[in-house]
C-alpha cells in the first residue's frame, strides 16, 4: 500500500524508531478501499429503497450492514493496533538481488489477526509481501522480499504492515521505519579468476600472522596440553626436565589469497563486483585471504566473520555518497 | 499466470441462498437461466477453465436485458427490478476474475437480500434475512482472508453483528423517517386476502372455516376479560335479500350519537390488511375511532380502504338495549317469489303465537328439534328455491345457511329482521394478553326489532350447535374433519402445540407493533416522549441523534480498544516511551539502550541529571526486580516520576 503523497512526506520527516515498535494510533492510518466507497454507494441505495417503499425492515437491514461496515473500522484497526515488532533482520543482499528480511511480530492483544507485510516499491510480483495469521498472543517470525537495492548502506527498508481483514472495506497501515541501517554488497561477477599470491607486499602478513594451525611446517614448542596427540609430544625436549612439550605445526604459511583493487579493472562498480565475486570465490574454496581496498588492507584469514568484514567493507566503499554513482 | 476462473462452491452456494425465494416470483426462463449459469461456472470453476471472453459476457448482458424488456413490458417497477438484478448475478460468476469481482458480487447478494423484504417483512423473512447478511458477510471475508479457519470467520461475523446490532436499533429508531416514501410508489395492493365479502351467500363463510388466517387482535383496556358468548364482532349488517343473496341496504351515518352506556369495555384493534372498509367492533360499538363513521346500523367503516395493519381504540356497549330503530319497513321486505313453504310456516307460527318474542321462540326450537346439523361442507341447495330447499330438505348447513333462513322466517312473520355477519369468539393469548380473531372465526347471526327491546341479537346456530359458540368454529372443524391432535394419547402434544403457536403470536405481534409499524408518527411522539423537538436549527432531531449515536459509539469502542491493547503492554516500557516523547529535542541517535541513553542526557544535560539518574535507576532496578510488592512500589515511582518529568529545552 502506497501512502498519499502528504503522507509519504510526513514519514519521510519522522524519526526512525527503535525496536521493539508497539503498532498504536499514531502509527495506524485506515482509509476505505475501493470496495469500501462501493460499499457506502450499496447502503445508499438500500437506504434510498428502504424509504421509498417504506420497508422498516429495510431499514433494519441497511441499518445492520452500515453498523457490520462502521464496527469493521475498528476491526480492520485492532488487526494492527497492539502488534509488537520485536525484530527486523535483514539477510545478506547482493545488488541486483532481492532484499530480504526476517521480521519477527507478536500480538499483544487478543484478536486473530490476518496481515499482509510488505517491503515498499516494485510490482506485486517484485515484492509479493507474506500474508501471515497470528494467533492472540502468539509470535511469528515472517520473511518478507523487497525490490533489489544498489550497493551501499542503506536504512533498513520500511516495512508495511497492512490488513483489510475482515471486511475488506477498509485497510489499515503502518510503516515500520526502524534505526538499523543495512548493508548491501556488490553483485558478485560472473566468472573470475583468483590470483594466488606468494607475497601479499607487506612483510609482517608474509611472516605467518595468518597462518593457520596444521600440520605442514614445524613452528615452535609450547606446553603439553591434556588432548595433544602422542606423536606430537617432543620426548626429546621434554626429558630436559622442562615439563611435557609440544611440537607446533602450521599450515599453509604462504598459501594465501590477496584480493586488491589494482587487480581489477572497470568501473569502481564494476571493480567492486570482482572483488566481491573473488571473496565468495576464496571463502567457498576455504582459502584464507586479505583485501586491500582503497587505502585499506585487512588480515589474512577465512570465516563468516572475516568474510563479512570485507563484503561490509566492499558495500560501504565511498558509500556515504549514496552508494551508486 | 493464467487466469482461471475465480468463482467458488461458497459464492454459487450464496448466490443459490439468496435467490431462491425469488424463483417463483420471476418469470420462469430467469430462474432457469440463473440455474444454467450457475452450474456452468461451477463446472467450468472445477475444471479450473478462463473466465468467459468480456464479448461474449456483453452479448449475454444484450440478450438477458432484451429478454427482460419482453418479459416485463417495459413497466420498472419491483417484479422488473427483482428479474434484473437476478439476470446481473447470473451472469456475474462467468466472468469473475478478480477478488473485486467477487466483492462486486458479494455487493449484489445483499441488495437482493433486500428485494425479498419487498415482498414479506415476516418474522421468518427477517430471520431469512440475518442469514442471508450472515453467509454473505462469510463469503466477503473470506475473499480477504482466504486461508483462515471458517469457524473463526464466523466468530468475527457473529461478534460483528453484535456489536452492529445495537448501533442499528439507535439508527432505527432515530433515522428520519418519511411518510408515503419518495416518489409516492405504495405497497403493492395486498391482494388474494381470503376474508369477509360485503354479500352473503350460502357458502361464504364455510370457505372461510378451515383458515387460519389472523383477521384482527383485540387488547382490551383495564384487563376486561370478556366472556366467550358475547364476543360477537360486527362487521356488516345485511339486510336486502334477492332469494339467494344477502347484501348490504342503506344505511345512514349517525351524527352526534353519544348514548349513556352503563358499562362500556374500552378496547384496541389492530386489524390485518383486509382490503375493504369495513371495521371490527364488539356488538355493539357506541364510539367510532376519529375519523371512522359509525353507521345507523352500528357498524364502523373506515374513510378508505384498509390495505396495511391499523390499529384504532373503540368503545362498545355489550348489555344496552340498541334501540337506534333505521328504516323498519325495509327489513321485513322479502323477494316476490320463492320460498313458499316458508312463508307458510311462519304464517302458522304468526297465528299460533301471539308476540314477537314467542315467534322467536317456535323458529328457534324448530331448528333445535328438527333433525338440522350443522356442517362445515353442506350439500349444494337447489338453485331455483334454496330457502326452502335447505329448511325441508337438506337441513344441513353452516351458520349462514341458519341465519339466512332464520332472517327469512321472521320476516315472512313480520317481524323486522336482518342478516349480522362478523366473526364470533377468537383466542385468548396469555403470553402477550390479547385476543386473536382468525378468519376461521367469521360468523353470521340474525338481528330482530323486538319493540321495547330493541334490535336483538338471536344466533340460530346456537340453537343447532351450541359447541360453535362454546368452543369456536375450530373445535366443529377438528371434529368434523378429525385432526390428528383428537386422539386422547395427542393431549401433551396439543398442549404444548398450543403454547407455541401462542408464544410465535405474541412475537409476531410484537414485531408487527414495534418494528413494522414503526412510522414517522410513532417517531414524533417517541422524540416527544423524550421531550425533544423535531429539528433543530432546521437539522432533523434524528439525523442529528443518529449522528452523534454513530459518533458516541465510535468513540466508546475506540477507547476501550486502546485500553486492551494498553494493558496488555509492559507498563515499564510504556513509561519508558511516555519519556522518550520528553526528552524529544535530545534524540537518542545511535539508538542506545535505554539506560545507555538515559546516562548519556545526564552527561549532557548537567542541570536535569538528578532527575533523569533517578528514572534511570528505578527503571533498571524494574528491569531486574521480580514482581511482587516492591516492584509494584517501584512501578508507581518510576510512573509519577516520568509523569511529571518536564520536556526538555532545545538545544
Amino acid at each position: 500500500m502506497k501512502s498519499p503523497p502528504f503522507l509519504r512526506r510526513f514519514f519521510a520527516k519522522r524519526a526512525r524508531a527503535q525496536l521493539p515498535v508497539v503498532l498504536d494510533r499514531k502509527r495506524i492510518f485506515i482509509l476505505p478501499t475501493k470496495s469500501g466507497l462501493v460499499f457506502a454507494l450499496l447502503l445508499l441505495a438500500l437506504l434510498i429503497g428502504s424509504i421509498n417503499y417504506t420497508n422498516n425492515l429495510g431499514f433494519l437491514l441497511t441499518f445492520l450492514l452500515a453498523g457490520m461496515g462502521f464496527v469493521s473500522i475498528f476491526h480492520t484497526y485492532g488487526n494492527l493496533a497492539g502488534l509488537e515488532i520485536s525484530g527486523i533482520w535483514p539477510e545478506e543482499a547482493f545488488a541486483g538481488n532481492q532484499v530480504a528480511l526476517t521480521v519477527q511480530c507478536r500480538s499483544l492483544s487478543r484478536v486473530y489477526r490476518a496481515l499482509h507485510l510488505s517491503l515498499p516499491g516494485g510490482s506485486p510480483d517484485a515484492s509479493p509481501g507474506f500474508r501471515m495469521h497470528l494467533l492472540p498472543g502468539s509470535s511469528q517470525r515472517v520473511r518478507i522480499l523487497g525490490p533489489g537495492m544498489p550497493r551501499g548502506i542503506h536504512p533498513l527498508p520500511v516495512v508495511t504492515i497492512q490488513t483489510i481483514y475482515p471486511m475488506g472495506l477498509f485497510r489499515a497501515w503502518a510503516h515500520v521505519a526502524v534505526h538499523d541501517d543495512m548493508a548491501v554488497f556488490p553483485r558478485p561477477a560472473d566468472a573470475v579468476s583468483l590470483i594466488c599470491r606468494e607475497k601479499s607486499g607487506d612483510s609482517s602478513r608474509d611472516e605467518g600472522r595468518g597462518r593457520q594451525p596444521g600440520s605442514d611446517d614445524f613452528k615452535e614448542l609450547r606446553g603439553y596440553v591434556p588432548g595433544d596427540p602422542l606423536q606430537r609430544i617432543a620426548w626429546k625436549a621434554s626429558s630436559r626436565g622442562t615439563g611435557l612439550l609440544t611440537k607446533e605445526f602450521v599450515t599453509g604459511t604462504r598459501r594465501h589469497l590477496g584480493i586488491r583493487w589494482e587487480d581489477v579493472t572497470g568501473s569502481d562498480e564494476e571493480r567492486l563486483s570482482r572483488l566481491c565475486a573473488m571473496v565468495l570465490a576464496a571463502e567457498k574454496r576455504g582459502v584464507p585471504y586479505w583485501l586491500e581496498l582503497g587505502g585499506y588492507v585487512s588480515p589474512v584469514d577465512k570465516g563468516p566473520s572475516h568474510r563479512h568484514r570485507c563484503l561490509m567493507r566492499l558495500a560501504a566503499y565511498e558509500a556515504h555518497a549514496g552508494g551508486e554513482k | 499466470m493464467k487466469k482461471i476462473l475465480q468463482v467458488d462452491e461458497q459464492i454459487l452456494l450464496l448466490l443459490a441462498v439468496v435467490f431462491a425465494p425469488h424463483v417463483v416470483r420471476v418469470p420462469a426462463w430467469i430462474s432457469v437461466f440463473c440455474a444454467f449459469s450457475w452450474a456452468g461456472s461451477l463446472i467450468m470453476h472445477r475444471r479450473h477453465a478462463r473466465p468467459l471472453p468480456r464479448t461474449v459476457v456483453i452479448m449475454l448482458a444484450i440478450g438477458c436485458t432484451l429478454g427482460a424488456m419482453f418479459s416485463f413490458a417495459g413497466s420498472l417497477g419491483r417484479e422488473a427490478g427483482v428479474g434484473l438484478l437476478s439476470l446481473m448475478l447470473a451472469l456475474k460468476p462467468l466472468e469473475t476474475r478478480t477478488d473485486r469481482d467477487r466483492m462486486v458480487t458479494v455487493f449484489l447478494a445483499y441488495f437482493l437480500i433486500l428485494t425479498h423484504l419487498l415482498y414479506s417483512q415476516s418474522l421468518f423473512i427477517a430471520g431469512y434475512m440475518l442469514v442471508g447478511v450472515v453467509l454473505t458477510a462469510m463469503v466477503q471475508i473470506r475473499i480477504n482472508d482466504p486461508t483462515g479457519r471458517v469457524g473463526r470467520h464466523c466468530r468475527k461475523i457473529c461478534t460483528l453483528l453484535a456489536q452492529a446490532a445495537p448501533l442499528a436499533l439507535v439508527l432505527f429508531v432515530f433515522f428520519p423517517r418519511i411518510s408515503g416514501g419518495l416518489w409516492g410508489l405504495s405497497d403493492p395492493k395486498t391482494t388474494g386476502v381470503s376474508g369477509l365479502s360485503n354479500s352473503l351467500s350460502p357458502g361464504g363463510i364455510s370457505s372461510l372455516a378451515l383458515s387460519r388466517a389472523i383477521a384482527f387482535r383485540v387488547s382490551f383496556e383495564e384487563d376486561r376479560i370478556v366472556p366467550r358468548q358475547s364476543l360477537y364482532w360486527r362487521v356488516l349488517v345485511l339486510s336486502r335479500f334477492d332469494g339467494r343473496q344477502w347484501m348490504q341496504g342503506e344505511a345512514a351515518d349517525m351524527t352526534e350519537w353519544d348514548p349513556e352506556v352503563a358499562n362500556p369495555v374500552r378496547y384496541t384493534v389492530t386489524a390485518e390488511p383486509s382490503n375493504q372498509p369495513w371495521m371490527y367492533g364488539l356488538d355493539f360499538p357506541v364510539k367510532a375511532p376519529p375519523a371512522a363513521i359509525l353507521g345507523q346500523n352500528l357498524t364502523v367503516r373506515a374513510p378508505a380502504r384498509i390495505d396495511k395493519r391499523v390499529r384504532y381504540p373503540l368503545v362498545s356497549c355489550l348489555d344496552g338495549k340498541n334501540r337506534v330503530v333505521g328504516n323498519l319497513k325495509d327489513m321485513v321486505a322479502l323477494p316476490p317469489v320463492g320460498g313458499e313453504e316458508a312463508r307458510e310456516l311462519a304464517k302458522t307460527w304468526r297465528n299460533a303465537h301471539d308476540g314477537d318474542r314467542a315467534i322467536v321462540t317456535a323458529a328457534l326450537s324448530y331448528f333445535r328439534d328438527g333433525d338440522f346439523h350443522y356442517s362445515l361442507n353442506p350439500p349444494l341447495l337447489k338453485m331455483n328455491d334454496p330457502v326452502d330447499d335447505f329448511l325441508f330438505n337438506v337441513r344441513k348447513g353452516y351458520c349462514e345457511h341458519y341465519a339466512s333462513a332464520f332472517t327469512f322466517l321472521m320476516r315472512a312473520a313480520g317481524i323486522p329482521a336482518r342478516v349480522v355477519v362478523g366473526y364470533q369468539g377468537g383466542e385468548m393469548n396469555p403470553v402477550g394478553e390479547y385476543l386473536i380473531v382468525r378468519q376461521s372465526d367469521a360468523h353470521a347471526w340474525s338481528e330482530v326489532w323486538l319493540g321495547d327491546e330493541g334490535w336483538t341479537r338471536i344466533d340460530p346456530t346456537a340453537a343447532v350447535s351450541p359447541l360453535r359458540i362454546d368452543q369456536g368454529a375450530g373445535a366443529v372443524a377438528a371434529r368434523e374433519v378429525g385432526g390428528i391432535f383428537e386422539a386422547p394419547a395427542m393431549g401433551a402434544v396439543r398442549w404444548v402445540w398450543n403454547h407455541v403457536r401462542l408464544n410465535w403470536d405474541a412475537l409476531n405481534t410484537f414485531w408487527n407493533e414495534w418494528v413494522l409499524d414503526y412510522s414517522a408518527r410513532r417517531q414524533d411522539r417517541l422524540l416527544a416522549f423524550f421531550g425533544l423537538a423535531r429539528t433543530w436549527k432546521g437539522i432533523s432531531t434524528g439525523i442529528l441523534l443518529s449522528l452523534a449515536a454513530v459518533l458516541g459509539f465510535g468513540a466508546a469502542f475506540f477507547l476501550f480498544q486502546a485500553r486492551t491493547i494498553r494493558t496488555r503492554q509492559d507498563p515499564v516500557t510504556l513509561g519508558y516511551q511516555r519519556f522518550v516523547q520528553q526528552t524529544r529535542s535530545w534524540p537518542n541517535e545511535e539508538g542506545l539502550p535505554p539506560a545507555s541513553y538515559m546516562s548519556l542526557l545526564m552527561d549532557k544535560i548537567p542541570e536535569r541529571s538528578e532527575e533523569i539518574g533517578t528514572i534511570r535507576d528505578l527503571y533498571v532496578s524494574l528491569r531486574y526486580r521480580p514482581s511482587g510488592p516492591e516492584y509494584d512500589r517501584d512501578l508507581r515511582a518510576f510512573r509519577e516520576r516520568v509523569r511529571t518529568f518536564k520536556r526538555l529545552k532545545k538545544r
